[in-house]
């Protein structure tokens, strides 16, 4: 289907039609919170629990890991940070409770400029936090969308 | 002959997803990590453009070049996911700003974070503290009691008010005693402890009640 209705207004993309306009503010404090009872940093880091419209049941956590705002990884040594992290926000008791289907990370560095979403459901994430799903199979799992001069930049000979 | 085909292939890369130089924003540790887990996923998923061995990877360009286009992942919950940003932005935009106001006490950008979203809850009661902690009580109770108004009309559970309240007035700290407005101040954190007990029957939000009553009692101005 063409873009342009979408360009022009007249049409709403699939994120406007596929989520309520208003995210579940409650869910991101209790998100937040529990975390913070962890010991996690939550600077820079802005939770949004987005409930599916339309009456289906579930919803997506969308997570913002904001350079500009002081986000790090809790170990940057870890070349698996990126996993643990979507797995950390999977296996919150909030989430859970909250009905997240689907969990996402959305890195942006200091100038604000998208680097990567990366996001899958949530049960794949615990199945293989908890070991009962390889990396390999995991990545398949995982749908994303990557800024590829970040990669560009020293990354390809 | 190979070399050429490398470079051709990224210079298409590059003119179908209108790549920009950039990223010289990241720490190089958050920029390595990024990258190289990126990389791994788009090696894992055929969508890598070069292989181990350096060359060019003409499936992956394919691959790219397709969702480059289309925008698709092929199921179209997972775009509306990753897509999800642009329901988010004004959002998030704000929330930098009520971030920013609640880090550096600054009312003025959270004034500005309340005019895009008036109707958020959050920013009404950390708006509230501020000005009550700024000795401004006539803002502190008009935005509380929009914060609760705001609560009802909702249906928000009203732990979440009552928890939020309580982070924005952590986040005031020790200077609390010093304030001019410690009485009232600690009157509204045992207030909204008292409420968290009422309503979740949890005994630990009663555990510090004593020491703040003497301190409202005993060390405030």
């Amino acid at each position: 289907m063409s873009p342009l209705p979408q360009s022009w207004g007249l049409r709403r993309s699939p994120a406007e039609r596929a989520f309520e306009p208003e995210p579940d503010r409650a869910a991101s404090v209790a998100l937040t919170l529990e975390l913070e009872e962890a010991g996690i940093d939550t600077r820079g880091l802005f939770l949004y629990v987005l409930p599916y419209a339309d009456g289906q049941q579930g919803a997506v956590l969308y997570a913002v890991l904001d350079d500009a705002e002081g986000f790090r990884f809790p170990d940057r040594r870890n070349p698996d940070a990126v996993l643990d992290y979507l797995a950390l926000l999977a296996v919150a008791e909030t989430t859970s409770a909250s009905g997240v289907q689907q969990v996402a990370v959305d890195y942006r560095d200091s100038s604000g400029n998208q680097i990567a979403v990366l996001t899958a459901p949530t049960q794949a994430i615990v199945a293989f936090a908890q070991g009962q799903m390889s990396r390999e199979d995991f990545m398949q799992e995982l749908e994303g969308k990557i800024d590829l001069a970040s990669l560009t930049i020293g990354g390809v000979p | 002959m190979r070399r050429y085909l490398r470079w051709l292939c990224l210079g298409l890369l590059m003119a179908l997803i209108g790549l920009q130089p950039g990223c010289d924003g990241l720490t190089p540790s958050d920029r390595a990590l990024v990258r190289s887990f990126a990389e791994d996923w788009m090696r894992s998923r055929n969508m890598h453009p070069t292989n181990e061995d350096g060359s060019p990877n003409l499936v992956a360009a394919l691959n790219i070049g397709r969702r480059a286009i289309t925008g698709r992942s092929g199921n179209a919950e997972v775009d509306a996911v990753l897509d999800a940003y642009e329901v988010l932005s004004n959002l998030h935009e704000a929330d930098k700003l009520m971030e920013q106001g609640r880090r550096d006490g600054d009312p003025d950008a959270m004034d500005q974070a309340i005019a895009r979203r008036p109707e958020d809850w959050t920013y009404r009661t950390s708006r509230a503290t501020l000005a009550l902690a700024s000795g401004d009580v006539e803002s502190w109770q008009a935005q509380q009691d929009k914060a609760e108004e705001i609560v009802v009309e909702r249906n928000i559970d009203p732990v979440w008010y009552h928890e939020q309240s309580l982070r924005d007035y952590d986040r005031l700290g020790a200077d609390v005693l010093t304030n001019p407005q410690c009485k009232l101040i600690l009157e509204r954190v045992i207030y909204h402890r008292l409420q968290l007990v009422n309503l979740t029957g949890d005994t630990a939000y009663a555990m510090p009640l004593e020491g703040l009553i003497d301190a409202r009692d005993m060390q405030c101005p």
